[in-house]
């Protein structure tokens, strides 16, 4: 019978790089997670690159922090 | 649901809604009266919800079907650009760190500080429809891929490549916007240099009985 093998395994940037999307949105769970960690433990070129894809989401996220009042009174409205 | 509980979360979220229907719309009228009609329907069934947790996404999947059977075919929709396969390597950290530009820290962290909320959100909104949606329910609205897959209908897997190629075309619009600014890579064309010393992936401690 084979055993699982859930050994963290070493992964090039390429492979590193197609983990960062769900690293980001915190998607990325066990070894899978725990080999892109290992991977920025020794690559910082990955870690400055994962870090500026972090900051320009945040940078995305400021979006939110726009309101409408106007809109907001209509709906009031609709909904009184 | 009570009337209540459903007027304090439509409240709650309407900027967010808001912005789901201009990213869907691209039009500020269609768009507030896209959010009018998702409040209407979200009080004549109101019955249908038991759960006060899945308030936020029953009200965007709402507006979601309404956009679908009501606008969208009113829309010319803009072709689907997929980016091609060697277009999905486009990394902007790497073009902006080949620049000279710099602003008092790293050409990269200079730039982010340079890019403008109106300049990401006319990128955002210069995306294909499919991606558009997913980037601001993702990244703006922060939901999760599976309140995403819930809200526009789709796997989970779908909306996990939506997000890559949305992130990776907002790269491109905004090294677009980079040029504007004057900043420009040194070198003609430079791939990304594998430092970490592990080019070949391999295994240690493989362990099979």
């Amino acid at each position: 019978m084979k055993k699982k093998n859930k050994e963290v395994q070493y992964i090039n940037c390429e492979q590193a790089v197609a983990r960062f999307n769900d690293f980001m949105d915190n998607y990325l769970k066990g070894k899978t997670r725990e080999e892109l960690l290992k991977h920025f433990s020794e690559c910082k070129d990955c870690m400055d690159r994962f870090e500026f894809e972090q900051l320009l989401k945040s940078k995305v996220h400021q979006l939110a922090s726009s309101d409408d009042d106007e809109m907001k009174e209509r709906i009031e409205k609709l909904i009184a | 649901m009570s009337k209540e509980i459903l007027t304090r979360e439509v409240l709650t979220n309407l900027s967010a809604l808001q912005r789901f229907a201009f990213s869907l719309c691209q039009h500020k009228q269609e768009a507030e009266e896209l959010v009018s009609e998702t409040v209407v329907k979200a009080f004549e069934n109101r019955t249908q919800l038991k759960s006060e947790e899945k308030i936020k996404q029953w009200l965007f999947r709402i507006l979601n079907n309404l956009f679908i059977s009501n606008y969208r075919k009113t829309k010319n929709r803009k072709a689907i650009d997929l980016p091609e396969l060697s277009d999905q390597s486009f990394s902007l950290f790497e073009q902006v760190g080949m620049s000279s530009f710099t602003d008092g820290g790293t050409p990269e962290k200079s730039f982010i500080s340079k890019i403008t909320k109106e300049r990401i959100y006319e990128a955002i909104n210069e995306l294909p429809e499919e991606f558009r949606t997913t980037i601001v329910l993702c990244d703006v609205n922060e939901f999760s891929y599976t309140e995403i897959a819930a809200i526009t209908q789709v796997s989970i897997g779908t909306v996990r490549s939506r997000i890559a190629r949305a992130r990776n075309l907002l790269q491109k619009k905004l090294w677009q916007y980079a040029g504007e600014l004057g900043i420009t890579t040194k070198e003609k064309e430079k791939d990304h240099v594998c430092t970490c010393g592990k080019e070949e992936a391999k295994t240690v401690n493989t362990a099979t009985v």
